[in-house]
């Protein structure tokens, strides 16, 4: 269940997923709808697998995707999609220094 | 990575999951009916009814759980003869109905009078049977019209 919370967790999964409701699309289809690259896109596929809330189906040289959510999954895209969950991810060290520099900056009234 | 990798590396899912979840419920019920029968017998459930009550409302939470599965067996998209589009939205649609249907039985046999809880159960049964039912044949004459009389939607 672990596993659907964090691929429910982030708004594109959550889109991803709601384009799937009208169907099958391919991996380029699905792609088009969002401004990210491919490789962010796949990592994204990847999850949503791995939570087994969507299934790959190979067809000729494209993939298919389509949705494998039970009820409750279902449910839970609905409140995810209501409330606006979002993951909040602990933040890595770079994240923490990048931000205090920025901070610093401001202080000191550089650019 | 490119995107055509994700149909593969992962491990591939036990066959016979769903078949042990299935006898696994089922032996639940058992278990639970059962247990209810000792219940009364032994004097724990001073009313008769509250036994039949109680196998009634399990046998709603498997209709839960039945409808709750049925989006996500799949039919390899090959063997499919009719939209895909339209068999996933069937099968939504028919989960969504048996879990509703399922949660409304298990509340009618927990909360109404037993003599009440017995006809409006069986209404609710027959209204959530013959909605997936005429949603069904939709869907059968979808695939007629796509496959030329072949009326076959589901699998080819």
């Amino acid at each position: 269940m672990n596993r659907v919370f964090k691929a429910l967790a982030d708004p594109t999964r959550r889109r991803v997923l709601q384009l799937l409701r009208e169907g099958p699309m391919s991996a380029g289809e699905l792609s088009d709808h969002f401004p990210v690259s491919k490789p962010t896109m796949s990592a994204h596929f990847s999850i949503l697998q791995e939570a087994d809330l969507v299934e790959a189906e190979k067809s000729g040289r494209t993939i298919l995707y389509r949705l494998k959510m039970s009820v409750l999954e279902d449910a839970l895209l609905g409140f995810a999609q209501t409330l606006g969950w979002d993951l909040k991810t602990p933040d890595t060290a770079h994240q923490r220094g990048t931000r205090n520099l920025r901070r610093r900056r401001a202080l000191n009234g550089e650019a | 990575m490119s995107l055509e990798q994700n149909g593969e590396g992962h491990a591939p899912r036990r066959p016979d999951r769903p078949i042990r979840r299935a006898a696994l419920f089922v032996g639940a019920i058992l278990a639970c009916t059962l247990l209810a029968k000792f219940a009364t017998k032994v004097g724990v459930f001073t009313d008769a009814d509250t036994a039949k009550r109680l196998s009634m409302a399990i046998m709603g939470f498997f209709f839960v759980f039945t409808g709750n599965a049925t989006p996500k067996i799949l039919t390899p998209l090959s063997e499919l003869r009719c939209n895909p589009a339209k068999v996933q939205a069937f099968q939504r649609f028919s989960g969504w109905m048996w879990v509703l249907t399922g949660l409304a039985f298990s509340a009618i046999w927990l909360l109404s009078p037993l003599d009440v809880a017995s006809p409006l159960s069986k209404m609710v049964l027959l209204g959530g049977t013959l909605t997936v039912a005429v949603r069904l044949l939709q869907l059968w004459r979808a695939g007629r019209h796509m496959s030329h009389g072949g009326g076959r939607c589901l699998r080819a």
